[in-house]
């Protein structure tokens, strides 16, 4: 068999470019590197970076002495060969588990103990980084970041076990075997208790998602391109923007909507942070994919938001499905930022969502005897449903935000008239998905695809010294605007937009 | 007002609440009722924090150990530790979920019940008809195949007679294989994807209701299937087996018939005495109901299930 060696794993624009002429199948990838099998027994890791294969090797020759971690074999600059386990991950072994067994418990908190003990700053792993050996003996995988990061309380593991409705019994259950570990795990929550008047969150720069401090993520809810998105309280949350500018102009635009029905009530207001009503129910999107035909009163709901939107002077007319919510007063419906900024006359990512789902055609239909006139409006031409057409339809325009206390009132607010901000970050480029979504629906198929195809994109256009991007923001931006040709031209980068000006 | 199945204002979401102590005082709430065991399980954490009584039903999913996650059993050997109150759905789980361990004075069997509204008594069809009905859920322990080789068996003797299986599921592709096997033809109709309101139109086409329960090779069993309770209210005659709770709604030649479960040839005899018989089915009805008016129905069910919660909770 060819040697390992000769496999060639790079850093490509999103994922790892891996080049294998191997027959060594590829079992694993992550950011660092792409794992290969080699034998029963064997696997190699090959890293992109050989920094960060240091950095892993280092936190394995610490481990060696430790039961659970694997076995080290061999190493070079950029691999390391170590022991493979053929065997599920604990979040595949707890499936269907409702309350997580004592016996798992205690040997999580064995391996907590024993990188507490190695001194390993991160003393914490995802589910999907533990293997459940026949014996129900646990193994830890991927230990890059032992030295590296700083996770004193297993912060990936509480999120996964949340995810899996197994936290609160974990919790239990560490309460009554460790006192001293529980007590001190409550301790650094309370020290890091979300103050929202002391903004933790950073824009992430051009084409990421914001920054999110990962010691508060207990109470995420979700996090994208404008901010992140706590609870706070049993009915209320706060979306911190990595961006005053955003901050203002969602928060003008909710303020002086408070009395559409599916607005969020707004109960507080800081340069960098609104606090909203928290919204109990799914998001339409994860309702939606439940159903095997389209309620009719979903499209009525729908159709309610996208007219009262219209009438409300809403230069954006959308409302795609995972930012509306299902609420039991109604639907809801999040993320308003560029409702004043985009000139979209007919509900387009909508239409794409619902084509997604399956429902299009039976939602048009349902318009049709509900309000034949806009039925025939959205109609007049064809329903675009790939990305490109899509982005050809929406056009930038001047923000003109409704004034703070009467509506439609207050062309040219300061720094916003004429001024188009940001250029495309849309917020369905969200890196991490929708904002105010539920975190476990975050990373599915399709949607994680589209992501990711669209990351590629943003990524390549780095490199490009942010030509289309960085001009819109500019004084240019008019002319650019004014100019349909360019505007089409450039309608495909809208979405890679860049956030630095 | 949305109000969607399981989206209105009285559906409440564990994963959404933020401090359990703050919403049992908002929402006025003092006692939790979980349905199966595995929510049991799962409220038990929301049960500490909020010093709540836990009662919980135990049905026939509940009360096997095959296809169960990791340390089930332990589990609802905690379950039966801390919770307060279980409600088993007949005396056949009582006594498993004893058997496993739970005290005896914790166990109240809860026999669920049907809208006697919903299934108005018409009495048999004696229009001379011959059509043979089976609603469940296309799953092993259901037995819809024992009943399709029965079927089979008895299907040259009655040219006329039909047989209609109401309902979906995992099963269904081999339901379908197994009718061309037979070679059922046109006398064999599967029907899934049935809206519930519908349930009750389908079964007054019926001639007689038949529910071939049987213990599923994972160990899967039945409480009291609903449907056969809702068949006895109709007032169509119903041939069904000895499994699980059954016997404890059904007893033999009085308010229906048994048969053993898995028994191909013991449900086509029993088909064909049906069948023959049709001078009995007045009688078994009539019992039938009058026994379902008594023990199944759903409004007596309630008020007993809150002389339950009274009784836990010390009042009266």
């Amino acid at each position: 068999m060819a040697d390992f060696r000769l496999i060639k794993v790079t850093k490509g624009p999103k994922t790892l470019l891996i080049d294998n002429p191997t027959n060594f199948p590829l079992i694993g990838m992550g950011a660092q590197g792409a794992v290969f099998k080699l034998s029963e027994e064997r696997c190699v890791k090959i890293y992109s970076n050989t920094l960060q294969a240091q950095m892993e090797l280092e936190a394995l020759k610490a481990g060696q002495h430790l039961a659970f971690f694997p076995r080290l074999y061999d190493f070079g600059e950029n691999y390391i060969v170590m022991e493979y386990f053929n065997a599920p991950t604990l979040k595949e072994y707890l499936r269907n588990c409702t309350y997580i067994p004592e016996s798992i418990t205690r040997k999580l908190l064995y391996i907590l103990g024993e990188m507490r003990k190695a001194q390993f700053t991160m003393v914490d792993a995802p589910l999907r980084h533990i293997f459940v050996m026949e014996n129900e003996e646990l193994k830890v995988i991927d230990h890059v970041n032992a030295f590296k990061r700083v996770h004193p309380v297993p912060l990936k593991l509480l999120r996964d076990l949340n995810m899996m409705l197994l936290k609160e019994s974990f919790l239990s259950r560490v309460k009554k075997m460790e006192p001293a570990t529980y007590e001190m795990w409550q301790q650094y929550f309370n020290e890091n208790k979300l103050d929202y008047r002391n903004i933790p969150v950073t824009s992430g720069g051009d084409g990421e998602g914001v920054k999110v401090d990962s010691a508060i993520s207990q109470t995420l809810i979700g996090a994208g391109h404008q901010g992140a998105v706590y609870r706070v309280s049993e009915d209320k949350c706060v979306k911190i923007y990595g961006k005053p500018e955003h901050c203002e102009m969602e928060q003008r635009i909710l303020l002086a909507n408070q009395d559409l029905t599916f607005i969020p009530k707004v109960y507080e207001t800081g340069d960098n942070y609104v606090v909203m009503e928290y919204l109990v129910g799914p998001d339409l999107n994860t309702y939606l994919k439940k159903q095997t035909t389209l309620p009719p009163v979903v499209t009525k709901l729908l159709l309610e938001i996208l007219t009262s939107q219209k009438q409300a002077g809403f230069k954006q007319i959308d409302a795609p499905l995972r930012h509306v919510f299902v609420t039991n007063s109604g639907f809801k419906m999040v993320d308003h930022v560029y409702s004043f900024s985009r000139l979209q006359e007919r509900p387009l990512e909508l239409f794409q969502n619902l084509h997604e789902r399956g429902f299009l055609a039976e939602f048009l239909e349902q318009i049709k005897i509900l309000d034949p006139a806009t039925h025939a409006e959205w109609t007049r031409t064809p329903i675009p449903l790939t990305e490109e057409e899509v982005q050809m339809e929406i056009r930038d325009i001047p923000t003109v935000l409704p004034g703070k206390s009467s509506r439609r009132k207050g062309h040219g607010q300061k720094g916003y008239g004429g001024k188009k901000a940001k250029g495309h970050d849309k917020d369905r480029d969200h890196k991490k998905g929708k904002e105010h979504g539920k975190e476990n629906d975050r990373k599915k198929g399709k949607d994680k695809d589209r992501d990711r195809k669209k990351e590629q994109g943003r990524d390549h256009d780095k490199g490009k010294d942010r030509e289309h991007g960085g001009k819109r923001d500019s004084k240019d931006n008019k002319k650019h605007n004014s100019n349909k040709d360019q505007d089409k031209k450039k309608g495909n980068d809208r979405k890679k937009g860049s956030d630095k000006k | 007002m949305v109000n969607l199945p399981l989206l209105n204002e009285k559906v409440h979401y564990l994963s959404e609440i933020f401090s359990p102590q703050e919403y049992v005082e908002k929402n006025n709430i003092s006692l939790i009722h979980a349905h199966h065991a595995q929510l049991g399980l799962l409220l038990l954490p929301f049960k500490e924090e909020t010093s709540l009584p836990l009662v919980t039903s135990i049905r026939g999913r509940d009360a096997t150990l095959a296809n169960q996650p990791v340390g089930y059993l332990d589990g609802m050997k905690m379950l039966f530790d801390q919770g307060e109150l279980f409600l088993p759905v007949c005396q056949y789980l009582a006594h498993r979920i004893n058997l496993w361990g739970c005290p005896p004075e914790k166990i109240r069997v809860l026999y669920g019940g049907v809208d006697l509204n919903l299934f108005p008594y018409r009495g048999p069809n004696l229009q001379g008809s011959q059509n043979i009905v089976s609603i469940g859920r296309l799953v092993e322990k259901k037995g819809h195949h024992v009943l399709m080789q029965a079927f089979k068996k008895i299907k040259s003797k009655f040219p006329k007679a039909t047989l209609t299986i109401i309902g979906g599921g995992e099963l269904e592709e081999y339901i379908k294989s197994l009718a061309t096997q037979l070679n059922l033809g046109t006398s064999f109709r599967l029907l899934n994807r049935v809206p519930k309101s519908q349930v009750p139109e389908l079964m007054a086409q019926a001639d007689i209701f038949c529910a071939p329960s049987l213990t599923a090779a994972n160990g899967d069993v039945e409480g009291i299937p609903n449907t056969i309770k809702e068949a006895m209210a109709t007032g169509i005659p119903v041939l069904a087996t000895t499994h699980a709770g059954i016997p404890e709604i059904i007893t033999n030649n009085k308010d229906g018939v048994l048969v053993r479960e898995n028994d191909v040839d013991h449900l086509a005899q029993a088909l064909e005495f049906m069948l023959l018989n049709r001078h009995l089915w007045r009688r078994y009805t009539l019992a039938a109901r009058k026994n379902v008016e008594q023990n199944f129905d759903q409004s007596k069910q309630l008020l007993l299930q809150a002389k339950y919660y009274d009784e836990l909770l010390g009042g009266s």
